[in-house]
């Protein structure tokens, strides 16, 4: 009996498994319909690397939560200028190593607690007191940081320097006592603070959902709910926005094209230098007139129109334009095939195979395009360039933790607070860009650190000349961030590359 | 019966060492972690610090002991990433919905196959047959993933008719599981039409004719039950092995299952989770084995205890 039974029971469990997945409800775009303010999805490529304890996660997906749950002392509007926040007014001692930051006096966190001095001296005293976490990397120059009166706050550094307010604008102030008690993990788990949104839900590697804070001290948030759904593949959100699955999302600028009917295109020259990095230690590199001819060799308009769709600009330093340092009197080097042949010939180069090294579907859009197009070009002056392609993991880890690329490299650098400093400091102060660890290129990297204003740009230039004349990075490009958006959202998006959902700025 | 199940649980837990073994001498292999888990311009002290932490400054037979005995104790080791959350935890979470997506996509398959093939067999026709396994035979060159973005431009982008990804909304499985169901169609339809066939030919079907039985019958009711073991047992193993083939899939329809989390994690040098990972994959695709052989036992006699 059981066996005149089996067949027919197994068609029709299957015939139920595919029913219930077919039956229930009809509704399937995300996005809310006769509401008053909509609620949005965007398609996030990475979830933050670690817990997201905005104290302890440093990574940029973790931001782009932060930015719209926490406030900081200041923060860089889409442009990235340096705001107010928290912070109403800031001046520095005369030598740039004491910093009074004078805070709101109306502002209080979701749980109804005011925001006070003392919230703000213990978000950094936290973070301060534990090298584990990744924005401490920031706080180098940090030395302790006081309460001088309930809307007072006073830092002081171990050296002069002059971009300290930049590193202000990515420190999430957090609640002392709900903190405290919770702890990192659990605090990160049931966040409060006192941004335009306030946390609702998260399941790790599929989304993070956040509400409009009604009670927001600052103009109301434009949007009810918005859910940072964790998409890797970017076919995948191209297709969702095209079809109204997601509202936002981060695209390739070879899928631009693609846009069409209700998805439209959002884009903003971006904070980032896409550049050649050279091991110049050992090999044909070791010399200065090959590196100088390898720059002079590449065509990088014909990279930006031919490769990139033009969506970019060639990069004349390795400090992109919307950053805090870049020197616009810098122009860019011409292309110059003749004189590479004839520095290469100077140089006894005699085709000896140079490495160059890149991640393949990692950070950099069509970087496999990218670096073909540079070999093609190196090649027609006679420099041979082996292609070495690994994934993004095994390329950082080369590059930010063994540091042994032997060779050239193909990476980029985008400073989230907007600030040249970082970017400097691993480029020419020893960090892990620097294979030629100049004592001279460090000495101009502290000197940036000592003046401010104008003086700071000039410093930065003259750190950018030092790099020309040695080509010990030759920058590439300014890659534009591209997104799709559906028509008519109330977004723009920012130089940085964050996501926030707060007022639009006027 | 005891001594056949307690020799394939033994198989099992060297099937699943092995794949232990294996996932933590590769990920060993690809480095430490930290250059992952911390910000570009963390200090060399602070990764130093963090491998540390983790275990990585000690010889890869010394962690690999220790993972070994925490396992036997039942600790699986936290994620890198998600600290404080036992590794096993987030592969648990995911795997329902691997599982979903892998069964609704073989009851597609089943049912489509099942349901073509009794057409065939019934009506006797060989263009109907061929047809089907012309088709079949098409979908089946098509990679999935290809198929998969086709589904995607044009129900979802052109006719704006189903979620093109996530799992948030019911009806999000039906492309993904259409694309593996039809996938696999043409696996069951010749495995099944075959096995039919084979059975048509046999002796109690020509008695059950000369005793006057109507074609329908026949098929169903005595060509059906005989022929359909093999399409069970092709059916138990796949649901077994569909896990790794669902990362292109999970990939393509952003669907937030096994496959997403363990290429992430590998991405990520997350290697706890891959690990645990890849015990319950091992895991299913054993017990799956086991229970193909436990169940045609029970639906054949000829096979019990061979």
């Amino acid at each position: 009996m059981a066996r005149r039974h089996a067949p027919v029971l197994a068609l029709g469990l299957a015939l139920a498994l595919t029913l219930t997945a077919c039956g229930s409800g009809s509704d399937t775009a995300a996005s809310g319909g006769e509401q008053e303010l909509p609620s949005i999805t965007l398609g996030a490529v990475t979830e933050p690397t670690a817990v997201p304890d905005p104290l302890v996660d440093g990574s940029l997906a973790g931001y782009s939560y932060y930015y719209n749950v926490f406030d900081s002392l200041t923060r860089l509007d889409a442009s990235g200028e340096l705001q107010p926040l928290l912070a109403t007014e800031w001046t520095s001692s005369e030598d740039l190593t004491e910093w009074t930051f004078t805070l709101r006096d109306d502002v209080t966190f979701s749980n109804g607690a005011p925001l006070t001095a003392q919230d703000v001296a213990f978000s950094y005293t936290t973070i301060l007191e534990n090298p584990a976490s990744d924005p401490y990397t920031y706080m180098r120059p940090l030395e302790s940081v006081e309460v001088v009166d309930e809307t007072t706050v006073l830092f002081r550094l171990n050296t002069p320097f002059s971009p300290f307010p930049s590193i202000t604008t990515s420190v999430s102030i957090v609640p002392e006592d709900v903190y405290t008690e919770l702890g990192s993990e659990g605090f990160a788990d049931a966040p409060i603070g006192s941004g335009p949104y306030t946390f609702a839900s998260r399941t790790p590697g599929v989304e993070y959902v956040i509400e409009r804070n009604p009670d927001y001290w600052g103009e109301s948030a434009p949007f009810e709910q918005v859910t940072f759904q964790t998409i890797a593949d970017a076919d995948a959100r191209l297709n969702g926005v095209l079809s109204s699955s997601l509202d936002v999302a981060l695209i390739a600028p070879n899928q631009v094209d693609s846009l069409t009917g209700a998805a439209t295109l959002a884009n903003t020259e971006s904070n980032g230098v896409t550049f050649l990095g050279a091991n110049s230690t050992s090999g044909p590199l070791a010399d200065v007139r090959v590196r100088e001819a390898i720059e002079l060799a590449i065509d990088k308009d014909a990279l930006v129109t031919g490769v990139l769709s033009g969506r970019a600009a060639v990069a004349t330093q390795m400090i992109a334009p919307p950053v805090a340092g870049f020197d616009p009197s810098i122009e860019a080097s011409e292309t110059d095939v003749d004189r590479a042949e004839e520095l290469l010939a100077e140089a006894g180069y005699a085709g000896e195979p140079i490495t160059l090294s890149y991640a393949i579907g990692g950070r950099i859009p069509l970087s496999e395009e990218i670096v073909q197009a540079v070999q093609g070009m190196l090649a027609d002056v006679g420099v041979t360039v082996t292609l070495e392609g690994m994934d993004q993991s095994t390329f950082s880890s080369r590059v930010y933790d063994k540091k042994d690329i032997g060779g050239l490299y193909l990476n980029t650098y985008a400073p989230s607070q907007m600030d040249g400093d970082p970017v400097v400091e691993d480029f020419f102060a020893g960090g892990y860009n620097d294979y030629a660890m100049s004592p001279e290129s460090a000495a101009l990297v502290q000197a940036t650190r000592e003046v401010a204003g104008e003086e700071r740009i000039a410093a930065y230039g003259d750190l950018m000349t030092f790099n020309i004349d040695n080509r010990q990075m030759i920058p590439l490009y300014v890659p534009e961030t591209n997104y799709a958006t559906t028509d008519g959202l109330a977004w723009a998006p920012r130089a940085d590359g964050l996501f926030l959902f707060g007022a639009l700025e006027k | 019966m005891t001594r056949f199940v307690g020799r394939r649980l033994l198989q099992a837990l060297v099937t699943i060492f092995a794949v232990v073994l294996i996932a933590f001498v590769f990920g060993r292999l690809a480095g430490s972690p930290a250059a992952q888990l911390l910000p570009e311009n963390a200090t060399q002290e602070q990764r130093d610090a963090l491998n540390a932490e983790l275990g990585f400054d000690r010889p890869v037979i010394v962690q690999f002991g220790d993972y070994l005995g925490g396992l036997l104790r039942g600790d699986f080791q936290n994620s890198y990433r998600e600290t404080g959350t036992s590794s096993m935890a987030l592969v648990a979470e995911r795997l329902p919905v691997s599982l979903h997506l892998g069964l609704v996509g073989l009851a597609f398959a089943l049912v489509l196959a099942f349901g073509a093939v009794l057409i065939v067999q019934y009506t006797g026709s060989r263009i109907l047959r061929s047809t089907v396994l012309s088709v079949g035979s098409v979908r089946a060159s098509i990679p999935d993933f290809f198929f998969g973005l086709l589904l995607v431009l044009t129900l979802s982008v052109h006719l704006g008719w189903l979620p093109s990804l996530g799992n948030s909304a019911p009806l999000s499985v039906l492309m993904p599981a259409l694309t593996i169901g039809t996938g696999q169609f043409v696996v069951y339809t010749r495995l099944l039409d075959n096995s039919m066939s084979l059975e048509g030919a046999s002796d109690y079907v020509r008695t059950a004719r000369a005793r006057g039985e109507g074609r329908a019958f026949i098929v169903f009711r005595e060509v059906l039950p005989n022929a359909i073991l093999p399409v069970l047992t092709l059916a138990g193993i796949n649901l077994g092995a569909f896990l790794g083939g669902l990362v292109l899939i999970e990939n393509v329809f952003a669907w937030p299952g096994l496959g997403q989390l363990i290429v992430g994690s590998v991405y990520a040098r997350d290697f706890p989770v891959v690990q645990s990972g890849m015990i319950v994959v091992a895991a299913l695709f054993v017990a799956a084995n086991l229970l193909v052989d436990l169940v045609q036992g029970v639906l054949d006699p000829r096979v019990r205890l061979a």
